[in-house]
């Protein structure tokens, strides 16, 4: 009988793993990640012991949405590298868009030195876990007791093809109410990106 | 002999190139819930997105082979700067003749959900409006073969 119980129990395990959909809401803790930088070196969370958070941005080399952000996303680098430092990934399938390959990721971090990590998520299993659907997407995340929570999903500002004519910052208002103790006004966006190129 | 003339200048006229359309959302909402009797396929698309590109002489013949029941409408999405130099040339070597809005509006937040809610925006994508203004929501590259199975998909009763 146990025998029987326990088989049912596997059997009904298994099904519940193969279909389980990942992706990620707001307020929920993220898992760790684990991805190769452009240096070679593995990138996890856990490196920034003395982050507030992070800004984890899906973004690829070959999308104008990225590149019109990619100056953008340099300078929250620039200025919350020791709060809430960008993790920057690429889940694009670099077969068919060569330019997005780990190559070309690295080429493109060196010619534009970018001052965050650049990981690459050749699995893509990243970008499925969080729900990522485009680049740029980025999810604001912040610690609390311990837990990486998302704070904010959506896009960097409200005006990709205008830098200068930008109106709401909905990354850095984010952050600034986090740092308040505040609840986060705008929690969640859309723009228009190109979407992940899956395999 | 004036008759005859315009007979012969009809094909001619019907083969051009489309003229973009520069819109707000105003415009474009207009344009969607224009209440024709025909399927609307919208498609939103940029010339840098070369999986939009690809796909643009589907709808094209869509266009063609369906205009009677079909309403195509092809949402450019680049900037207005370059209307000029990008887009009127992409669309004149694809040689498209269905009806092309240039949607300028640069805070895409607010206008997203009204398309489709559940869209995430990731382009390509395609929004397939039936008679009764429901909503079907493709976010990826359609075929033509496909686009015509959705067609049939949607006149069976």
């Amino acid at each position: 009988m146990t025998r029987v119980a326990i088989f049912i129990m596997l059997v009904l395990v298994s099904i519940n793993a193969a279909f389980i959909i990942y992706a990620y809401k707001l307020e929920d803790e993220i898992k760790d990640i684990h991805l190769p930088n452009v240096d070679g070196k593995m990138v996890s969370l856990q490196d920034y012991p003395k982050a507030q958070g992070f800004i984890i941005v899906f973004t690829c080399n070959h999308c104008p949405y990225a590149k019109a952000y990619e100056e953008r996303i340099i300078q929250l680098q620039e200025k919350y590298a020791s709060t809430y430092p960008v993790i920057a990934i690429n889940s694009n399938d670099g077969v068919a868009y060569p330019e997005d390959n780990f190559e070309g990721m690295k080429k493109r971090a060196s010619h534009k030195k970018y001052p965050f990590v650049y990981l690459h998520d050749e699995s893509q299993e990243v970008a499925r876990i969080f729900g990522a659907t485009k680049t740029p997407h980025v999810y604001l995340i912040h610690k609390e007791q311990g837990k990486n929570v998302i704070k904010y999903v959506g896009a960097i500002d409200d005006n990709y093809a205008d830098e200068s004519a930008v109106k709401k910052h909905y990354v850095e208002e984010a952050i600034a109410a986090l740092g308040k103790g505040q609840e986060v006004t705008v929690k969640e966006t859309k723009a228009i990106g190109c979407s992940i190129k899956w395999k | 002999m004036k008759s005859l003339l315009v007979l012969l200048l009809v094909p001619f006229f019907m083969t051009q190139t489309a003229t973009v359309e520069v819109v707000k959302w105003e415009g474009l909402e207009k344009a969607l819930a224009n209440k024709n009797g025909k399927i609307k396929v919208v498609n939103f698309w940029i010339t840098g997105c070369k999986t939009c590109v690809e796909e643009l002489p589907h709808f094209e013949q869509l266009h063609r082979s369906f205009g009677n029941q079909v309403e195509v409408i092809l949402v450019n999405l680049d900037k207005e700067s370059i209307e000029e130099t990008k887009v009127n040339p992409l669309l004149e070597k694809n040689r498209i003749t269905a009806k092309v809005f240039l949607l300028n509006e640069s805070d895409q937040n607010t206008w997203i959900n009204k398309v489709e809610p559940s869209w995430s925006g990731a382009i390509p994508a395609t929004v397939i409006i039936d008679q009764n203004n429901h909503r079907r929501l493709y976010e990826k590259s359609l075929t033509y073969a496909e686009l015509v199975k959705i067609i049939h998909d949607i006149h069976k009763p």
